[in-house]
């Protein structure tokens, strides 16, 4: 079976640029208030009338970014995790990260629910995320073998999960356990430029952390054993992705909610399309998720949906039968 | 890489011990380029262990390794993987890659994450892949191919290296007899004043055809440490692998076949 690959990765990074870069105009204009592309276009720089100003750069503008950031974070660490663990069912909750950052959200929602603070949400969840990955580092500095990495996560996502259902159980109040459910469904909705600022460090600390990882993904691809005999210091390359993942998903989901699936199905797309080889499908991944992101959030902004669809809903309802498909289509090389 | 060249591995007293179990006792020898040495005793002996203390995958529990005047033990991990190829046994692929992708991983030890390969890591490759025969299927996937042609391309990755020193664990085991020897002969072909290699190995008659020196473990201990035909005597085979054997020459190759196990 002797299968090209479709395309060149430079191909592929490029059509995914421009498609990204056009969509993110295209998100610029829908929405509550319709724009023209004259109308964005001024509103971005300013020279609309105040109203429209105001939709563009701290409504829209923000949005947008996010949806690029998060997206691109989500799809890049699948494809990181799949690459470490070797395991093409990994996703950036395989770690727990995630649920915990959910756990530490439902529980300021709990807190606030009497009180207005429900701008200190993102917080509990970067809380709530830096203490699985203070976890995860205890066990990934002790323990050699990615196995007892991934049962750690199943147990911290376990962990999170019961605490999560504790919490709901004791909700004071039917409009806390929606906010709960709603917030766990995953949004970008009424965000501004506060959570980006408060994503963005963690976010590229995470980037800093991972950076130069794919040549060690790429021997692991010859298992451990071998990585190792060819000079990959495996500890340190385990610490580095489980460490700059936790703080970028963490962000992640602090200012957009558990966003599931992104992460899971970006690399097998990728991969359909450039191959297998664990290094050059992270950028691509990375673009293809903050490309899929951005679509969703236009997608709950349609009218179909009269506001109610959420993020979160969205990504699974498309790319679950998406990740599907494709699964079907290139099961034979899985074996 | 900074002048180990091709110099000899000197291993002294060497001992690894995994609780109160001694895996490796006391081990003294040298390695050298322009050899390939055979690494066979029974199971259990030691063998795999003596080339994971070698590579830095285990502990050491005692004595040293030197190459040239240099311990292994102050080596980076990046040097040590310049100076020792290692070809596992039955290892595996864990993504459908292409067999040319695959047999470039063998240059991740002269490259830092951000370099491209050079013009020089490309020539290697080339002539891991002229040597070992996989011309016709490098854009293949590795994971479609058969054992034998799978078992080349892992040597190839292996060979890419350009290491002084290739360790290959019973690379031959799972193979058919002609890609058995074809192994063989591969392995010996790669061996020239600076490169060498070990073997480990349980098909004595293919380890005194194609080794230019034997190395026997029993028990963690090195027992026997020389040519072919001085290491294989009766007496060994009895006393190490509780094997009586018959023998008989073809021309100049001698052959043995074990006829019954004497027991232990």
């Amino acid at each position: 079976m002797n299968k090209p690959n479709l395309i060149s990765s430079l191909g592929l990074n490029g059509a995914l640029v421009v498609a990204t870069v056009l969509t993110a105009f295209a998100a610029g204009f829908f929405g509550q208030t319709d724009l023209t592309v004259e109308q964005f276009l001024a509103g971005l720089v300013g020279r609309a009338d105040a109203a429209t100003n105001i939709i563009v750069q701290e409504l829209r503008l923000p949005r947008i970014v996010l949806a690029i950031l998060c997206g691109g974070v989500l799809g890049y660490s699948g494809a990181l995790l799949q690459g470490l663990l070797r395991n093409p069912l990994a996703d950036p909750g395989v770690l727990g990260v995630s649920a915990s950052a959910s756990l530490g959200a439902v529980i300021t929602i709990y807190l606030g629910s009497t009180s207005a603070i429900s701008f200190l949400v993102p917080f509990g969840a970067i809380t709530g995320a830096l203490i699985a990955t203070a976890l995860l580092v205890l066990i990934s500095m002790r323990e050699t073998s990615v196995l007892t990495l991934i049962l750690a996560g199943v147990g911290i996502s376990s962990l999170a999960a019961a605490g999560i259902s504790l919490v709901m159980n004791f909700a004071p109040h039917p409009m806390t356990l929606q906010e709960m459910i709603l917030w766990m469904m995953g949004s970008l909705e009424n965000r501004t430029f506060y959570d980006l600022y408060l994503a963005v460090p963690f976010i590229v600390a995470g980037g800093l952390c991972v950076a130069g990882a794919g040549q060690g993904l790429n021997a692991l691809s010859l298992g451990e054993e071998t990585a190792r005999t060819l000079g990959v210091d495996l500890k340190r390359l385990r610490l580095r992705v489980v460490v700059g993942t936790a703080l970028a998903v963490g962000a992640t989901v602090a200012v957009a909610g558990a966003i599931g699936f992104v992460g899971l199905v970006v690399p097998h797309f990728v991969r359909a399309l450039i191959g297998f080889e664990p290094r050059r499908i992270l950028f691509p991944s990375a673009l293809m998720g903050a490309l899929m992101l951005l679509l969703a959030d236009i997608v709950t902004r349609l009218p179909i949906g009269s506001g109610q669809l959420r993020l979160g809903v969205v990504m699974g309802v498309i790319g679950a039968p998406v990740f599907l498909y494709i699964i079907f289509k290139t099961r034979e090389s899985m074996r | 890489m900074i002048g180990f060249g091709s110099g000899e591995i000197s291993v002294r007293n060497l001992t690894v011990q995994y609780g109160s179990k001694r895996v490796l006792d006391g081990l003294d020898l040298t390695l050298r380029t322009g050899e390939l040495v055979g690494l066979v005793g029974p199971n259990g002996a030691g063998k795999t262990t003596f080339l994971r203390a070698l590579l830095g995958l285990v502990d050491v529990t005692g004595g040293d390794m030197m190459v040239g005047e240099t311990a292994l033990s102050s080596l980076a991990v990046k040097q040590r993987a310049k100076l020792f190829a290692y070809l596992a046994q039955g290892g595996p692929v864990h993504w459908p890659l292409s067999v040319q992708s695959v047999v470039e991983l063998g240059r991740v030890p002269h490259n830092n994450p951000w370099q491209a390969m050079s013009d020089a890591d490309y020539l290697q490759i080339e002539i891991a892949i002229d040597k070992t025969g996989i011309e016709e299927f490098r854009d293949r996937i590795v994971t479609s191919l058969s054992g034998g042609e799978r078992a080349r391309v892992m040597l190839a990755r292996a060979l890419a290296a350009g290491a002084p020193y290739l360790f290959a664990d019973e690379p031959a085991a799972s193979l058919d007899p002609h890609y058995q020897l074809d192994m063989m002969a591969l392995l010996h072909g790669q061996v020239d004043e600076h490169h060498g290699g070990v073997v480990v190995m349980h098909d004595l008659n293919l380890a005194q055809h194609y080794c230019d020196r034997l190395l026997v473990l029993h028990d963690g201990k090195l027992v026997a440490d020389g040519r072919p035909e001085d290491v294989l005597t009766d007496e060994l085979l009895k006393r190490v692998f509780g094997i009586q054997v018959a023998r008989w020459q073809n021309g100049t190759e001698s052959y043995l076949v074990p006829k019954n196990s004497t027991g232990l």
